[in-house]
């Protein structure tokens, strides 16, 4: 049960950090425009939201 | 939140919305698919019923063309007069995704999405149209609202009320039976082992009259829905198409609705009601249906920002530090604003990639004082041509929606009668180059009819006197040329 709790709150954190994450990128790419973000594809960012929302919603 | 504050920013919301959507919005001339819901309307005053001259019914949407109709017999059909519905239900739609919002998923997500709706380029840009898009949308989210609401209580009334909005939503566009896939998937998804017991027992007593007659309806109503669209649906591949554009258009939505979906886990169950719309209409319509049309996504929009509201709302209130959140919700607001995302009202909105938008208006105002009763009118969009100036004499075939203009019904291979107005059909190269060579008028074309000509057509309008060019944007250019 405790080792439960506690993936569930890595899990949690990891999903929040990503989110952070995914706003300060699509940010400064929106702002600032830099060349290793417009030929980057962010679509790639998605994975791992998705993995880790499932997985929040799994634990929760 | 406090209900006064709330109610305070949702005014204001609807206000700039309505602003948003009805600033000039009687300059943009009509676009092609306008042309037929206001010609419709204008029949109605003659005929009785939305039947074009070509014998045709236009019954699609009819609510609304009546609506306009009525609108039309006493401020007149122009732009503005024929667009105003469009506008208010546009703004309405704010308040019901407001409403939506608050039920499903509380005051502050509610407020967030609403404020999507009241700026979204797409959500204003289509909300300016003689078109029925927003009417769908409205009733399209009204129907998984209220199968959400009867799903979790199970009352009754709240069945009904969901069975009305999607009948209406039908009414409005065809794309609304897709629901019905939606609602089921959801359903069996959700309930998936009382769902099997269901199975079981209506298989263990199939010998009941319900079951058989429940069983000769469905195979009845999937039959009448074979033979209605099976020219519409076969085997497609459009996922890159939609994908880049639902991508490009709504990046930032995109990646919060990802975020949205599982940010709270008490609305997980409930989001994924959206998610599978979301998917199911998307999946639909890049697999099955023939027609490229990036319009009828529109529809998911509300569902994307509901879904991005609450991502947004999980990002900003991450932590509870004040400054943290000042700093979070003034990135977010940045973000939106360097995205192009909250931009100053235009007059002028482009719709989607590939639907052209030619100054038809400025064109045939041009042309007024000019076009004499001797004088013959061809033209590529004769349901245009009947609004602004008068029925064309003739229609140059071209197909507009994506097929051989052979096989897209747009007119009759037998009498040769245009589609909308029953305007002569000129099939073959011959035949425009006879009835120029033999009268004097006008040849009126847009970048999309040039394109959509065969070569021998081409040649023969090219080689006339151009009178003009209206339009500065490829695909969007109206061009008169003349023949004495």
């Amino acid at each position: 049960m405790e080792r439960v709790t506690r993936l569930r709150r890595v899990v949690d954190d990891v999903f929040g950090d990503l989110s952070i994450i995914t706003l300060l990128v699509l940010a400064v790419k929106a702002i600032f425009h830099p060349a290793f973000l417009i030929d980057f594809n962010l679509q790639i960012l998605l994975i791992p939201i998705l993995v880790f929302g499932a997985a929040r919603a799994v634990l929760s | 939140m406090k209900k006064g504050l709330a109610i305070c920013v949702l005014v204001i919301l609807l206000g700039v919305g309505l602003f948003y959507r009805t600033y000039s919005i009687g300059d943009d001339s009509y676009w092609i698919d306008e042309s037929y819901t206001v010609l419709a309307a204008k029949q109605i005053g003659e005929e009785g019923v939305p039947r074009f001259d070509s014998g045709e019914y236009y019954w699609r949407a009819w609510p609304q063309t009546y609506a306009l109709f009525l609108v039309g017999s006493v401020f007149g059909y122009g732009h503005a007069p024929m667009r105003i519905l469009s506008a208010i239900a546009g703004t309405a739609l704010i308040a019901v995704v407001f409403f939506v919002g608050h039920r499903l998923y509380g005051t502050p997500t509610a407020l967030i999405a609403s404020g999507f709706m009241a700026f979204s380029h797409y959500q204003i840009a289509w909300s300016r149209q003689a078109r029925m898009y927003v009417f769908l949308e409205m009733f399209f989210l009204l129907t998984l609202y209220w199968y959400l609401r009867w799903y979790e209580e199970g009352r009754s009334k709240h069945l009904a009320y969901a069975l009305a909005s999607a009948l209406v939503a039908y009414v409005f566009h065809a794309v609304a039976l897709l629901l019905i896939p939606i609602i089921l998937a959801h359903y069996i998804l959700m309930r998936w082992r009382g769902g099997l017991s269901i199975v079981r027992s209506g298989l263990a007593g199939w010998r009941r009259p319900t079951v058989i007659v429940c069983l000769v309806v469905i195979a009845a109503v999937m039959y009448a829905l074979y033979v209605k669209f099976s020219g519409v649906i076969l085997p497609q591949d459009y996922v890159d198409e939609y994908r880049v554009f639902l991508y490009r258009s709504q990046q930032f939505f995109v990646f919060f609705a990802a975020v949205g979906l599982f940010a709270y886990p008490k609305n997980t169950r409930r989001n994924l009601l959206l998610a599978i719309a979301t998917a199911g209409v998307f999946c639909v319509l890049a697999l099955l249906v023939k027609y490229l049309n990036f319009r009828y996504l529109f529809i998911l929009l509300p569902l994307l920002y509901l879904l991005a509201a609450q991502g947004v709302l999980y990002v900003v209130t991450r932590y509870p530090h004040r400054w943290y959140r000042t700093i979070a919700a003034a990135v977010v607001v940045v973000t939106l604003i360097a995205v192009g995302f909250l931009s100053l009202p235009q007059s002028e909105y482009p719709l989607e990639p590939m639907t052209p938008q030619p100054p038809f208006a400025e064109a045939y105002d041009a042309l007024q004082g000019r076009l004499g009763e001797d004088d013959l009118l061809i033209v590529t969009q004769p349901a245009i041509a009947e609004l602004y100036a008068r029925k064309p004499d003739y229609w140059i075939a071209i197909s507009y929606v994506g097929v051989p203009v052979e096989s897209a019904g747009l007119y009759d291979s037998a009498t040769l009668t245009e589609r909308y107005t029953g305007a002569r059909t000129l099939a073959t190269a011959q035949s425009l180059e006879r009835v120029i060579r033999d009268n004097q008028g006008f040849v009126i074309v847009d970048d999309m009819g040039l394109q959509r000509m065969t070569n021998e057509q081409r040649g023969i309008v090219l080689n006339l006197t151009r009178v003009g060019v209206w339009g500065n944007v490829f695909w969007s250019r109206t061009y008169v040329y003349e023949f004495r």
